[in-house]
């Protein structure tokens, strides 16, 4: 009896190092299959481009290179940098003369906006706008990045006008290639996708072309009254004078190969492509 | 529990734990979508405050006003004059040698600078020489006010970059009282 029990438990052991066994075969199988592939392809005696393939994407702003991350074919390393928006749109005004970093109202500047791909391989793209104010830094205190100040929710975002995207003026839901995503979208927040397959070194027609604020922001004022001798003065003050309005643009690319898993998976939004490869969101 | 049961489960564990690490070693691939992404921002103030004083000078029965801007901001100012209809004000302006002229008289009665004015810059003169009638001699009363008036609006802009004022906008009315005797 003790015999027999002997024997099962050896062939269960058996049994269970001849499963591991297999299964670290299997494993080694398939890193050996990539090594094997890999040596049969240099051992060939003609030469071959060996190409890599880059993502990269640029933000542009009227006709200039404002932003950008391409990748630089190496581990991890990406290419990126830029500079802010808005900078020489500001400092170009009345014959080059500087305006100090300020904005009139009502006056229509040109902000034309545009997505290039500065990868090898065909890409999506999408961008995110976002509009919204914040209080300027106060007189003698130290500068305080933008993100970091509090955001003025008091002030409508829709006054910050990027055109075409303007809800006052009935909200396009596409321009030029470019489709407004309405659920991803609020009064802050602007998703727009591009259609078309943007190829290497293309830039895209532009997603916005001038910036206006609304002259609503010049209406809000609050009156006081003082008596001086022989004077009387009311002074009306503009309760959003010298606050800052801020732009801020995502823009995001991602392979054309497998779009519909690749977009879904990076962005996660569900989007079906056409035979001609033009994008719609939704399945 | 049974050394057998032991045996069976320390099996199965080994073999799921063999093809966990089969299919985690080509998940990774499969996953790996080229991607990537770039965000900027800017800002820029928004000005719309304006201050303007009035400057005035009296000689004699003439009356000299000038209106200057004390804010940081561009700004259009306007003017009116007024006083008893026993008086009778006549309104000019000075033109600057070599300047050119500013104020303009509408319908409504005010005095329009039509030019911006900008900050720290000051209008022209407006002149109000003041003409005391027979009717007002002839009465018994020592004093008399001419009353002006000044406002200031900040400078908006048509979408091709003209520059209007919209009055309905302006700020600060200021009356500046003068009297007479």
């Amino acid at each position: 009896m003790k015999k027999k029990n002997n024997k099962s438990r050896s062939k269960g052991a058996y049994t269970t190092w001849l499963l591991f066994g297999t299964a670290v075969l299997l494993l080694l199988g398939s890193v050996a299959g990539s090594s094997q592939a890999a040596l049969t392809y240099y051992s060939e005696n003609y030469s071959a481009e060996l190409r890599m393939f880059d993502i990269g994407v640029t933000l542009m702003e009227n006709g200039k290179e404002v932003s950008w991350r391409n990748y630089t074919q190496k581990d991890d390393e990406w290419d990126e940098g830029g500079s802010a928006l808005l900078t020489y749109l500001l400092n170009n005004q009345e014959d080059g003369k500087e305006t100090y970093g300020e904005i009139q109202p009502g006056r229509q500047y040109e902000e034309e906006l545009c997505v290039k791909n500065t990868g090898n391989i065909d890409q999506y793209v999408r961008v995110m706008i976002y509009r919204y104010w914040v209080d300027a830094p106060k007189e003698g205190e130290d500068p305080i990045p933008v993100e970091e100040r509090e955001k003025r929710r008091d002030i409508s975002p829709e006054w910050i006008r990027l055109n075409p995207w303007i809800e006052k003026d009935g909200m396009p839901s596409e321009s030029q290639g470019w489709v407004l995503d309405k659920n991803a979208s609020t009064k802050e927040r602007t998703v727009l996708y591009y259609t078309g397959i943007l190829k290497t070194d293309e830039v895209s027609p532009p997603f916005a072309d001038n910036l206006v604020i609304d002259k609503e922001v010049a209406k809000k004022v609050t009156t006081t009254e003082t008596v001086n001798g022989n004077y009387k003065t009311i002074t009306m003050t503009y309760d959003y004078d010298g606050v800052e309005f801020v732009l801020e643009i995502d823009v995001d690319a991602v392979q054309t190969h497998n779009a519909v898993d690749a977009i879904g998976s990076a962005w996660g939004v569900d989007v079906t492509v056409d035979a001609d490869g033009n994008l719609r969101l939704g399945r | 529990m049974s050394r057998k049961q032991l045996y069976r489960r320390r099996t199965v564990f080994l073999a799921a734990f063999a093809l966990i690490l089969l299919f985690g070693s080509s998940l990774k691939d499969s996953l790996a979508y080229f991607t990537t992404y770039t965000t900027t921002r800017g800002s820029a103030r928004l000005v719309l405050g304006s201050k303007t004083e009035i400057k005035e000078e009296i000689e004699g029965f003439i009356k000299k006003i000038q209106i200057v801007n004390t804010g940081d901001a561009d700004c259009f100012v306007r003017a009116r004059i007024y006083a008893g209809s026993l008086l009778k004000l006549t309104e000019s302006e000075s033109v600057p040698e070599g300047g050119a002229a500013h104020w303009r008289k509408d319908a409504d009665g005010w005095w329009y600078y039509e030019s911006v004015l900008k900050p720290g810059e000051a209008t022209n003169v407006l002149s109000v020489e003041i003409g005391v009638s027979p009717e007002l001699m002839g009465l018994d009363i020592d004093n008399f006010n001419v009353i002006v008036v000044q406002e200031s609006t900040p400078v908006l802009y048509q979408e091709d970059g003209t520059p209007y004022a919209d009055w309905n906008l302006s700020i600060k009315p200021e009356e500046s009282e003068v009297t007479g005797s």
